[in-house]
């Protein structure tokens, strides 16, 4: 409770920060609603040479909205948190943070959170923008139960990569420089999220390995409207929870032993 | 007498780095050198107490003050502050303590410093009445009144400094480390600095733990002086007594009514320029009664002056008596 709370109260801080950032989270939403709007043509471009025939099930409103859910998952700014532990290891920063009575990953990803908000609320409010204006909403059956899985999705998946970048930001203490690392899951995650293509493009075995593992599951949430979501859902939990208890105790094992492996300038 | 607030005993750090090498076997198999930090140190700190701790770049200071806060783990040693290990009790240690580092900022950038404080307060378990009365005390202590709404990145460095120690002082540590606290800041602030944490030592009792390349800090501050160098603490006095050990030179300026006469003093270091004198003697070598008595000879004296060496002397005297001088200007 105490930790929650303390997350909290960083969170609420780091939201109101995030005002004095507001011109770099609107050049944000900008930039990810530009990306996602010439995804979307090419998208449409690849169905239009199909007349409009779906692609292993999926149509044009559900490619595209898979890319605009992506954009909003993006948008809660995860991948942040290595460049945040990478920059405060490599200026010793990090030392004004480790006598708190709070833990300094708890911290980074309270700080992270709270600073992305407003670009979610952006990229929120780009999605609306897109669905109302185009009308390539998906109104599948059951779109309030998908709505609530992908809640769910979300929440398990923002965890699951918050705790892989947080693991590969914590490899810089022995590594001085994992920069490489990061870059092979920050495109592994984009590859499996749907950054480029819907995964549901993909061909079976080639689409099950990359769910499997754990870039794939931090994203879920772009499967939400596709026809086989409820079939796969608790395939989907099921290795999200897996993934979350896998991390998390990989996290909690290597912040004990960078702890006791940290060099800072001076020391 | 209370328990020591800091304890220490065979207090030891090593690092290892990746050595350079050239060739392929470099590639295969990497060459590891190792530096010791900090050689077993023993220190005991008593509550109230204010320490400066003093030392070259690269002595062992960082590293020990960042060992006694839970920081940096000790390679070997024992250490107890507040009665806790510092790595082992980390989280519990830190109701007990306060770090500030003179080079990072603890601070919110873009909101004003209230909600800085606000926030450690928080993290502190305060509740906000409690929080409230403590922003109040600290504003008092730090004269904070008229910054304490200003976003903090519009306060002057000085303004921030003392930002972030009274930060640092929300949850009422017993004992705060202060690492290289004045550093980049103007006469002034410096000095507004050393008197709040003088006030701040009498009116609360908090024990200041300092690293200070500045003297100045040292002699306004600190009523003991820890000397380390290369990892091996090397003077432990008060501060008053490490000047009386230490001060084996008095610098001595005469102005007389005509040029002087020459001198017949050996060793003594003299230097005349027009109708002024200036001599540097050695009181393990030289009586100043005799130098005096010698030097008054030389003819009508209008003016006359003796100084003790500075703080700063003091210790490059103590570096040079190690052998470190060398080191040292590195």
């Amino acid at each position: 409770m105490k930790a929650l709370n303390n997350f909290l109260t960083i969170y609420s801080m780091n939201v109101r920060q995030a005002w004095f950032h507001r011109r770099a989270a609107t050049a944000s939403v900008l930039s990810w609603a530009i990306r996602m709007g010439l995804t979307i043509l090419l998208y449409a471009f690849i169905y239009q040479l199909r007349n409009g025939q779906a692609v292993n099930g999926i149509d044009f409103k559900i490619a595209a909205s898979g890319m605009v859910l992506y954009a909003i998952v993006l948008g809660f700014g995860y991948r942040d948190l290595f460049k945040t532990i990478n920059r405060e290891f490599k200026s010793g920063s990090i030392e004004a943070w480790l006598n708190k009575p709070i833990s300094y990953i708890q911290m980074k990803v309270a700080e992270s959170f709270g600073k992305n908000i407003p670009v979610v609320f952006g990229l929120v409010g780009a999605a609306g923008l897109f669905w109302l204006l185009s009308g390539q909403f998906p109104l599948v059956d059951d779109i309030w139960l998908r709505l609530f899985a992908g809640v769910v999705l979300l929440g398990l998946g923002l965890a699951i990569a918050t705790l892989l970048y947080a693991l590969v930001g914590l490899s810089v203490v022995w590594l001085q420089e994992a920069t490489p690392i990061y870059l092979i899951l920050d495109k592994t995650i984009m590859i499996f999220g749907g950054a480029f293509i819907p995964i549901g493009f993909f061909p079976g075995i080639f689409r099950l390995i990359g769910e499997s593992l754990p870039t794939g599951a931090a994203i879920y949430t772009t499967q939400i409207f596709y026809p086989d979501l409820f079939t796969n859902l608790p395939r989907f939990l099921a290795t999200q929870i897996l993934w979350l208890g896998i991390l998390a105790y990989a996290v909690t094992v290597l912040s004990k032993a960078a702890n006791r492996r940290l060099t800072v300038n001076g020391g | 007498m209370s328990d020591p607030i800091v304890q220490a005993k065979g207090l030891h750090k090593s690092f290892t780095y990746q050595k350079r090498s050239k060739g392929l076997r470099s590639w295969l198999k990497a060459d590891y050198a190792t530096i010791e930090a900090v050689k077993k140190i023993d220190l005991t700190i008593n509550p109230g107490e204010t320490v400066a701790f003093v030392g070259p770049n690269g002595a062992g200071k960082s590293t020990t003050i960042k060992m006694l806060s839970g920081i940096l783990a000790p390679t070997g040693g024992h250490i107890r502050v507040c009665g806790l290990d510092p790595l082992k009790q980390r989280r519990e240690l830190s109701y007990k303590i306060g770090c500030v580092f003179g080079q990072r900022s603890q601070l919110l950038p873009n909101l004003p410093l209230r909600d800085s404080l606000e926030l450690f307060g928080k993290m502190y378990d305060l509740d906000q009445a409690t929080i409230d009365k403590r922003i109040e005390e600290l504003s008092d202590i730090f004269a904070l009144h008229s910054t304490i709404e200003q976003p903090v990145r519009q306060l002057s460095l000085g303004q921030r400094m003392r930002g972030e120690i009274a930060a640092s002082l929300m949850h009422k540590p017993t004992i705060v480390f202060l690492d290289e606290p004045t550093i980049g800041l103007d006469v002034v602030a410096k000095r507004s600095l050393r008197e709040t944490l003088n006030n701040l030592n009498k009116s609360e009792g908090t024990t200041i733990f300092l690293t200070s390349h500045d003297t100045g800090d040292i002699e306004a501050l600190a009523e003991r002086t820890i000397v380390i160098d290369h990892g091996t603490i090397i003077v432990d006095e008060s501060t008053d007594h490490l000047r009386k050990k230490f001060l084996n030179k008095k610098h001595l300026q005469i102005d007389f009514a005509t040029k002087p006469e020459k001198h017949a003093l050996a060793d003594v270091e003299i230097r005349i320029q027009g109708n002024t004198l200036n001599a540097t003697i050695d009181m393990t070598k030289h009586d100043i009664n005799e130098v005096l008595h010698a030097l008054l000879k030389l003819g009508i004296v209008e003016d006359i002056q003796i100084q003790e060496e500075s703080l700063e002397e003091v210790i490059l005297s103590i570096y040079e008596s190690t052998g470190k001088k060398d080191e040292s200007a590195q």
